[in-house]
């Protein structure tokens, strides 16, 4: 068994959050609320000094550089980062109802930066790439100068299920006849796809548990 | 024999589910202790990636971007383990960047964890660079794209870029000859597919957490040159190194020591999944007896 | 005018960055005030997203610090857990802000190898954050026993594909079906398992992702056109 003050209190947290297994019990819950103030200030003070401090505060007042580095030459002054410290603010002033309207201004800006990023970057990634991977590499696939029947066959079901499938998410027209016909073999890929995405969610969650028991049995108690 | 059957389909659809509890924890359990190992071997979706780290020329900068949280860490820190020592051993230059704000401290897991304990001779700031963490998700990936030193003026320690030998040439993105991003969610590999490796033209690798894994099969192999998927994928890159470098052969083996019991969990699942159905059978025999 | 002016800023934020790659050719040169104006966009929009990103942060914490102090002030349902919540928010902060235990003063990075913080990262978050996570597999496998019935052909085609990535991703698929001769070697369950990932399941995502990016492009138009109005308060 482990000597480690530290490794005990990692051990004995653990232990209270799987206590919820049995029921929702006051451990469960110093664990959990323990947890929820803990990350939110974990992550405020990474933001503050990996991003806030060296992008807009040394920025604007460039001599502040020698707070954290007391030998560095400041760099120049770039008044523009004033914008984002102003939005910034303006965004804070959610915390007071009346002032609460002010924070749609860098609310708008966060979403115009993000829809028009992802306007273009979509566009060109997940939509003209998708189709042109599907069909760039041909429907007839062929290896040492001979056509390989297996690669073959793949490709044209790629390229089958892509297409019913989104004639099954095409929901402006009935699925009825030949084109209903298609999204029943889009559901059939759909069940495939979702299949295979349980098993490795399932793989997913279960290393975590695994990593969690040998910390338990190795680090803690010594068994491993 | 129907009544007694109908009798187990009310228990088998009643039961109590910390009994599945205790099964999977037991099963779990018993396995690790009796360290169950089983042989692994890279597939056609990590092979690509390990050829690119073999084959690339002794120097060349590669980023990695570790953008996951403890929560994904058993599977994606092996998998950055095990591409930190198969490119320090080719002799190239690394840069740690993270979206995540735990970047930072997963980041030096992986520098003290294989850095400082294997390769004794490495320095940071000549061999590897550490920029660590910055708030933005995508946005960071896109203002990497234009500059460097756009987001970063320099490593954690507070050394400006152009004063580290680790990053001697590379001013942006594209100037990197391989980025791999370990990534559990958004932002993540997507993003980097979507901001870096898609419209820059960037040989982009990854390593994903299992629930992501069968969403980037799509970026495969044209957008995506390879994919470790989890902590399978983990595994498998571990044998890629083992079978190219056999002097890793005991340090390579944190995922693959996790494949035995995550075995024996799936199986557990799967057996599950069979007795509800057929609690379900005899439930429904138990109703067509009745009508 | 409150609705207006934020509505400019998303239109006029929105069209630049869709404008950007048209302009920001680098084989083209670069040269020129547009594409001056546009690189410069490019690039500093990024960066003033990411200091806006971390008063994001700031807010977050603030609105919590606000709910539990009302919280315990008003002695409210389960306050003395809340009254632990502000201990520890208050004591990271402190810890972290001041970089207690690195090196002297503000000096070196805030995750150093000596610090409070990675003390705190190492024993306690990382410790809580994983379990908290890893409770996710018995909840799996409780929903698994007790959701996934053979109701379907659809369901049947789920269960045999999961069961084959279930089985075949592990060392047991290449195990249980590595006796099948080479003529029948795509039903050995570690290859149909990549198989199922690499044909039906890639048709699957690919359709996904190209609708998902149909509505997101959509989206992205209503928003920067002004036709979404509910994102800024507005009605819809």
């Amino acid at each position: 068994m482990s000597g480690s003050l530290e490794v005990w209190i990692a051990s004995l947290l653990t232990l209270m959050v799987f206590s919820f297994l049995w029921r929702d019990n006051p451990l469960y819950k110093f664990a959990e609320h323990l947890f929820v103030g803990v990350s939110a200030a974990y992550f405020m003070v990474l933001a503050f000094w990996s991003t806030l401090w060296p992008n807009a505060v040394v920025k604007l007042v460039p001599a502040a550089v020698r707070v954290t580095q007391p030998g560095a030459e400041p760099g120049a002054f770039e008044p523009l980062a004033i914008v984002p410290v102003l939005l910034g603010l303006l965004m804070l002033c959610r915390l007071w109802p009346r002032l609460a309207w002010l924070s749609r201004w860098p609310t708008a800006f966060a979403i115009g930066t993000t829809a028009g990023y992802n306007l273009t970057r979509y566009l060109r990634t997940d939509f003209l790439n998708q189709i042109s991977t599907t069909v760039q590499d041909g429907i007839v696939v062929q290896q040492a100068g001979r056509v390989a029947w297996g690669g073959t066959l793949d490709q044209i079901l790629v390229l089958a299920g892509t297409v019913c499938g989104l004639v099954y998410f095409t929901y402006s027209r009935p699925h009825r006849g030949y084109y209903g016909g298609m999204a029943r073999v889009g559901v059939a890929f759909m069940m495939v796809t979702f299949g295979a995405s349980f098993g490795y969610a399932v793989m997913g969650r279960v290393a975590v548990l695994v990593s969690r028991l040998q910390e338990l049995l190795g680090g803690w108690l010594g068994l491993l | 024999m129907r009544r007694r059957g109908a009798d187990w389909g009310a228990r088998l659809a009643g039961l109590d589910r910390r009994w599945i509890y205790l099964i999977l924890a037991a099963g779990l359990i018993l396995t690790l202790l009796t360290g169950l190992r089983l042989p692994e071997r890279p597939s056609i979706l990590v092979e690509p990636l390990y050829e690119r780290v073999e084959n690339l020329p002794p120097g060349s900068p590669i980023l990695l971007s570790l953008d996951y949280t403890p929560s994904t860490a058993p599977e994606l820190e092996p998998m950055a383990f095990a591409v930190v020592r198969h490119a320090l051993l080719k002799g190239h230059r690394l840069c740690f960047v993270s979206l995540y704000p735990e970047g930072d401290n997963q980041i030096a897991r992986v520098t003290e964890g294989v850095i400082a304990r294997e390769f004794p001779a490495v320095r940071a700031g000549r061999d590897f660079a550490v920029l660590g963490y910055k708030a933005g998700n995508e946005m960071v990936i896109n203002a990497l794209a234009q500059r460097l030193d756009s987001m970063y003026a320099g490593d954690l320690e507070g050394r400006p870029l152009a004063e580290l030998p680790a990053l001697a040439g590379v001013h942006r993105l594209a100037d990197f000859a391989l980025v791999v991003a370990f990534s559990a969610g958004t932002p993540g590999l997507k993003e980097w597919i979507l901001f870096a490796g898609d419209p820059l033209g960037l040989p982009l690798g990854g390593g994903c957490n299992g629930a992501g894994a069968p969403q980037f099969l799509p970026y495969f192999p044209h957008q995506l040159l390879g994919l470790m998927g989890g902590i399978k994928g983990a595994a498998e890159y571990e044998a890629a190194l083992r079978l190219g470098h056999p002097e890793f052969h005991q340090r390579t083996m944190r995922a693959t020591e996790g494949m035995g019991p995550q075995a024996v969990a799936h199986c557990i699942i799967i057996a599950f999944v069979l007795l509800g159905n057929l609690g379900l059978l005899l439930s429904r025999r138990r109703r067509e007896d009745a009508t | 005018m409150r609705r207006l002016i934020p509505r400019l800023i998303l239109t006029v934020v929105g069209v630049v960055l869709v404008l950007t790659p048209f302009f920001v050719r680098p084989e083209a040169g670069g040269r020129g005030p547009l594409p001056v104006f546009f690189a410069y966009a490019d690039e500093n929009f990024s960066v003033w997203f990411n200091v806006l990103a971390v008063f994001a942060f700031i807010l977050g914490g603030a609105n919590l610090l606000r709910t539990h102090a009302l919280r315990v002030r008003e002695r409210g349902r389960d306050w003395p857990y809340s009254l632990l919540t502000l201990v520890a928010f208050t004591a990271v902060l402190v810890l972290g802000l001041f970089k207690v235990g690195g090196p002297p003063g503000l000096q070196g990075s805030v995750s150093h190898g000596d610090s409070a913080l990675t003390w705190i990262f190492d024993w306690i978050y990382m410790p809580l954050k994983s379990t908290l996570f890893a409770l996710l597999a018995f909840f799996v496998a409780s929903a698994a026993y007790r959701a996934f019935r053979l109701r379907s052909w659809e369901a049947s085609l789920l269960l045999a594909a999961a069961f084959v990535v279930l089985i075949g991703r592990t060392p047991f698929g290449v195990t249980l079906t590595a006796w099948l001769p080479n003529v029948l070697r795509f039903l050995r369950l570690d290859e149909l398992s990549i198989w199922i990932m690499k044909v039906p399941n890639t048709a699957g995502w690919r359709s996904i992702l190209i609708g998902i990016s149909l509505g997101v492009v959509a989206m992205s138009l209503r928003l920067i056109l002004g036709i979404e109005h509910a994102v800024l308060g507005g009605r819809r």
